[in-house]
């Protein structure tokens, strides 16, 4: 019995020990593992060292090397928040039963995106937004060995493909100054190297770029159309990275290390033409060549340079640097000999005509995280662009071989504008909507027509005069309140922004509403409904077709008061079985337009003020759409934009509408490329657009100049084609329009590895079939008295161009 | 690395040879319609050029239709048919003139007929007479010959409120005697017409003239400039004269000429349409009233 009892005893013990051992195993069986990878959304790269932090229950963890948290958990619900400095926070619910892999995409904070769609060559955002990043820019053909981000953001839905010699962006019918550009969030005022053929982003260090178009933020500068943000990569804090490229036109070189490890790191890119070496001696031979004696000498270099630096765990310091300097100078020298009373004479004359301009970017960022959910950036910043055009001359006179005389003139004139500002952004997220206020300044001072003129008699200075030295000063100061709700079936975007503007005696306060509306349909389909008011407080003065460089910035004033538009815009997308496609319906009015009443120079006594003309208004029009589609190793995508931008002024073309500039009817930019391998592809690109508008006689006619009102004949010395005694009359402003334009390029890339180095070639053909795209059309005479003639001609800047290049790194 | 630049000097010369061709333009509307200019004054004969454009290709002389009819009516009235004189020695190779002399405040209609071309015509009032109250200056012989500039001013009778247009071209007309290379003296005469510097308002148009829009009683400056050396060089000036030239436009001789001086104040500038007031036709129809100031300096 004993024994019973006791085996009893035991056995109960024992079952006990083991339904709690089962149980306890049980218990440990059901727990489950929850694997979390932390990655940034557009660079994919894994951000190591972000908090994943479980609301609820105390536990949380920092991810690994590779961006990953693991968690051993109950099945619960969870639900989680995931940060890192600098980015935005991410929350997510989930129900775990088993062992799951959770993959967060971070974006940063500047970039305030949302869910991201890929598709082939952009990528969209809920709000409109659309963006390229390298890796989409790594499928588009190179120019000149160079990923152009802006030959890029041409190719997207409602951006014109660009024209001959032209970096600018111009978005649905607007001018060039009517799109933001900005670099980090600090506004960039020119975009071109060479001209217009390279654009001042070197592709080492642009992270991506961002279009917005349809809404864009009231934290946003504003101009009338678009604003295009470039990001700048940040640098890596735990790993050296080096790369080196050779290509065409220039040499490239960027070095990014962290200096104390998770703490402070930098990076600096810098890229100098090398074409300079080259363009000197072909010029110099080309001179030889037609027995004359001159050369033209160009290069240009840029520098982008970071320091980053963490704080603690919530708060990151940048400071950010961007230069560019080109400079072209064309030298000529011309000798005439004449005989005077029985002494040989002889002049030497020496002309150098100079072009130099500049940009100059410099930015200090604060960013804290508050909390998970909430941070504050500031940045303080500084942005100045220059231009500086001068014409020297030196006549020397020779007698007998020995030096009778000497003069120098010199005329220089000077552009320039400078921005100094502050911006502040304070950001507050909550379940399922947003908030975000903050102030922004922007201090500018213009000099937009400065001349100086010097004439030199030996070394004597003879005359010296200054032309326009005044200074303008004008003061933006603006505040935001952005609200943001997100809910299943619908996302809306609203803001207002306060802007007071000041330039001397003239000033303004406005108040610019704007709100987005996206309804997510079934499908995959969204349908987004946008409408706002922006303004902006300067222009550009342009020259006409064919000028280069004579572009200068110019303050609103009572004269050319400040522009504002209206736009409101439509949008469809879907995303479905691979295809991608959307359509864009969009109608812009713009008021206090201002147009270049005639050629802009810089003349003594003139001023920018009596060549533009002001007062206008505007209304673009018209439709985008966008096709996509993957298939395993193809991509292919087609865009087309159906548009009309047209203005009217009382005092220009009669006081009828006449096209803009800026009107493009038809606008397409199509793409494929093949994936032969990860390291192998090829692609091609076309675009197409229809011809620019311009001003062009129609025909000549007298004017009243050549009346001989006394019948004395005095007037019959005029010459029949003095034009001041004929007019050319041109049946309306930009009556006719230059051939289209379009070009087709080819691209080929190949990388390889050998131990730790990275190995890319690439190879490019722009406009293989070798369209001659009109630059400028210009008079061509020839001849003299009954024999003279006079015909057209174009000039075309880019024929076929084949480039390659080479980048070594690691 | 050889190979990289023997490829990169060729692919900079074809990028450094600007691709230049020949660009069509059509122009085949430039003869559609015809040209009438003409401009009514009365001090002077009135005289109507017809011409027919020509595309901007074309160089030599206009073509001049000689059997056009050109009938101007005064206040609704038929007032005269031009006839059409030859210039031989002129280079429009004639012109339709009437030998009448129009009147001031008067409505003129312009009618020009040719073969199958759109009959042109227009409108113009020729503008009253106008009263200047007062006009000073201090020009005398000492400012000429030794000064680059001088001051003056004009005062209008307050006879009008609305917007009118005026011109002024201040010139000084020289008599003085040169000898030739036998020691023959000849009796010369010359023009110098002034630079008007003065930035207070208007334009210059093409033949020197300071254009201004002026409502109500006004009081004008002007300052003038020469080239000094120029009189300094001439030897035996026998008279001295200061002009003044002063007229009053008509609202279309005023448009025609801003946007005529817009179009020429920039060789290389962007088009810019002259204006005109013809229908059916490019050119102008306008009016203006002159009067001569003369000053008698020596």
């Amino acid at each position: 019995m004993c024994v019973i009892e006791r085996f009893r005893l035991w056995d109960i013990k024992a079952f006990l020990c083991f339904i709690f051992l089962f149980v306890g195993i049980l218990h440990a069986f059901s727990a489950v593992q929850l694997k979390v990878q932390v990655k940034d959304k557009w660079s994919q790269d894994p951000l190591i060292g972000s908090s994943v932090v479980s609301l609820h229950q105390n536990i949380g963890q920092a991810t690994d090397i590779d961006g990953f948290a693991q968690f051993i958990l109950e099945p619960n619900t969870y639900t989680f928040c995931v940060h890192y400095l600098g980015y935005h926070s991410d929350t997510f619910h989930l129900i775990l039963q088993a062992d799951t892999n959770i993959y967060v995409e971070l974006t940063e904070i500047a970039n305030e995106l949302e869910a991201v769609e890929v598709v082939f060559n952009y990528r969209t955002r809920s709000n409109g937004v659309v963006g390229i990043d390298n890796e989409l820019l790594d499928k588009m053909p190179t120019f000149f060995g160079e990923r152009e981000i802006i030959k890029a953001i041409q190719s997207l839905p409602g951006v014109q493909s660009g024209s001959e010699g032209s970096t600018s962006i111009f978005v649905r019918g607007g001018s060039s100054d009517q799109n933001l550009v900005t670099l980090d969030g600090i506004p960039l005022f020119h975009l071109s190297h060479l001209f217009g053929v390279l654009s001042v982003f070197n592709s080492d260090v642009v992270q991506k770029a961002d279009l917005y178009k349809n809404y864009f933020s009231s934290a946003l500068p504003n101009r009338l159309t678009s604003a295009l943000n470039v990001f700048t990569k940040n640098p890596s804090y735990t790993e050296k990275h080096f790369s080196y490229q050779i290509g065409v036109l220039n040499t490239k070189i960027f070095f990014e290390t962290p200096i104390i490890k998770d703490k402070l790191a930098t990076y600096i890119a810098a890229r100098g033409c090398h074409a300079g070496l080259y363009i000197k001696p072909i010029t110099k031979s080309q001179y030889k060549l037609d027995d004359e004696k001159g050369y033209i000498s160009y290069y240009f270099y840029d520098i982008n340079a970071g320091l980053h630096y963490k704080v603690k765990s919530q708060n990151l310091l940048k400071w950010n640097f961007f230069f560019t300097d080109d400079r072209y100078t064309m030298f000529q020298e011309e000798e005439r000999t004449s005989t005077t009373n029985l002494e040989q004479q002889y002049s030497i004359k020496y002309r150098e005509n100079k072009l130099a301009w500049s940009n100059l970017n410099a930015s200090f960022q604060h960013l804290k995280e508050w909390n998970s959910l909430s941070f504050f950036q500031q940045k303080f910043y500084l942005s100045q662009y220059k231009l500086k055009r001068g014409n020297n001359m030196i006549d020397e006179m020779y007698v007998r071989d020995s030096l009778l005389g000497l003069t120098k003139v010199n005329n220089t004139q000077f552009s320039s504008i400078s921005e100094i500002g502050y911006q502040s952004l304070l950001d507050k997220t909550f379940q399922d909507h947003s908030i975000k206020t903050g102030i922004q300044t922007a201090w500018r001072l213009f000099s937009p027509d400065k001349s100086d003129f010097e004439e030199y008699v030996g070394e004597n200075l003879r005359r010296r005069d200054e032309y326009n030295e005044y200074k303008i000063f004008t003061q933006e100061y603006a505040a935001f309140f952005e609200y943001q709700l997100k809910k299943k079936i619908v996302d809306i975007f609203s803001g207002v922004r306060f802007v007071y503007y000041k330039n001397g005696t003239y000033d303004k306060v406005s108040i610019l509403p704007r709100i987005s509306v996206e309804w997510k349909l079934p499908l995959s389909a969204t349908i987004q409904f946008s409408s706002q008011i922006n303004e902006q407080h300067l222009h550009m003065v342009n020259g006409h077709i064919g000028d280069i460089m004579k572009d200068y910035w110019v303050p609103a004033n009572a004269h050319a008061p400040s522009e504002s538009a209206w736009q409101q815009a439509i949008s469809y997308k879907q995303h479905l079985h691979h295809w991608d496609w959307s359509v864009d319906l969009f109608y812009r009015s713009s008021k206090q337009q201002t147009e270049s009443a005639n050629t802009y120079n810089f003349r003594p006594n003139d001023t920018w003020e009596t060549n533009i003309m002001s007062g206008g208004i505007g209304r673009a029009y018209g439709a985008e759409f966008y096709i996509a589609k993957k298939w395993k190793k193809i991509n292919f995508s087609i865009s087309y934009n159906l548009s009309k931008s047209e203005r009217k002024f009382k005092e220009l073309n009669r006081g009828q509408w006449f096209p803009y500039t800026h009107d493009r009817r038809h606008d397409v930019s199509a793409m494929v490329s093949y994936k032969f391998s990860p390291n192998f592809d090829i692609s091609l690109a076309w675009v197409f657009g229809s011809g620019r508008p311009y001003s062009m006689v129609d025909l000549v006619y007298p004017s009243l100049q050549l009346v001989d009102y006394y019948a004395d004949g005095y007037y019959n010395y005029y010459f029949l084609d003095n034009k001041k005694d004929q007019i050319q009359y041109n049946e309306s402003r930009n009556n006719r329009k230059l051939t289209p334009f379009h070009h087709l390029d080819f691209g080929l890339n190949y990388k390889w590895s050998k131990k730790k180095w990275q190995h890319s070639l690439n190879l490019s053909i722009y406009n293989i079939y070798n369209h001659k795209n009109v630059f400028a059309v210009f008079e061509k005479h020839s001849g003299s008295g009954v024999t003279r003639s006079m015909k057209y001609q174009s000039i075309t800047l880019l024929p076929t161009l084949p480039s390659i290049s080479y980048a070594v790194g690691f | 690395m050889q190979w990289v630049s023997k490829i990169s000097v060729i692919i900079l010369s074809i990028l450094l040879t600007s691709c230049i061709q020949d660009y069509e333009m059509d122009f085949s509307n430039a003869d559609s319609r015809l040209s009438v200019v003409a401009e009514l004054d009365p001090v002077n004969r009135v005289e109507v050029l017809v011409t027919l454009p020509k595309t901007p290709l074309d160089y030599g002389d206009y073509k001049i239709p000689n059997d056009a009819k050109v009938v101007i009516k005064e206040d609704g009235a038929f007032w005269d048919e031009l006839e059409f004189i030859s210039h031989d020695s002129s280079w429009s190779k004639g012109a339709y003139v009437s030998q009448k002399t129009i009147s001031h405040g008067k409505k003129y209609d312009i009618e020009v007929q040719y073969r199958d071309y759109p009959i042109v015509s227009a409108t113009q009032t020729v503008p009253e007479e106008f009263t200047i109250q007062e006009m000073s200056h201090n020009v005398n012989l000492h400012t000429i010959f030794d000064q680059h500039s001088f001051k003056g001013k004009i005062k209008f009778t307050p006879n009008h409120k609305d917007e009118r247009y005026f011109a002024f071209q201040h010139y000084i007309y020289l008599i003085y005697f040169e000898e030739d290379e036998s020691g023959e003296t000849h009796q010369r005469d010359k023009f110098i017409i002034f630079r008007q510097e003065d930035q207070t308002g208007g334009f210059r148009d093409y033949r020197s003239f300071r254009v201004v829009s002026l409502r109500g009683p006004q009081e004008l400056d002007f300052q003038l400039t020469w080239n000094v050396e120029e009189i300094q060089n001439l030897a035996n000036i026998q008279n001295i004269f200061l002009v003044s030239v002063i007229e009053e436009l008509s609202e279309d001789a005023y448009q025609y000429r801003r946007t005529l001086v817009h179009k020429n104040d920039d060789y290389y500038g962007e088009l810019f349409r002259v204006y005109g007031n013809l229908q059916n036709g490019y050119g102008i129809f306008s009016s203006k009233v002159t009067q001569y100031i003369q000053t008698k300096i020596l």
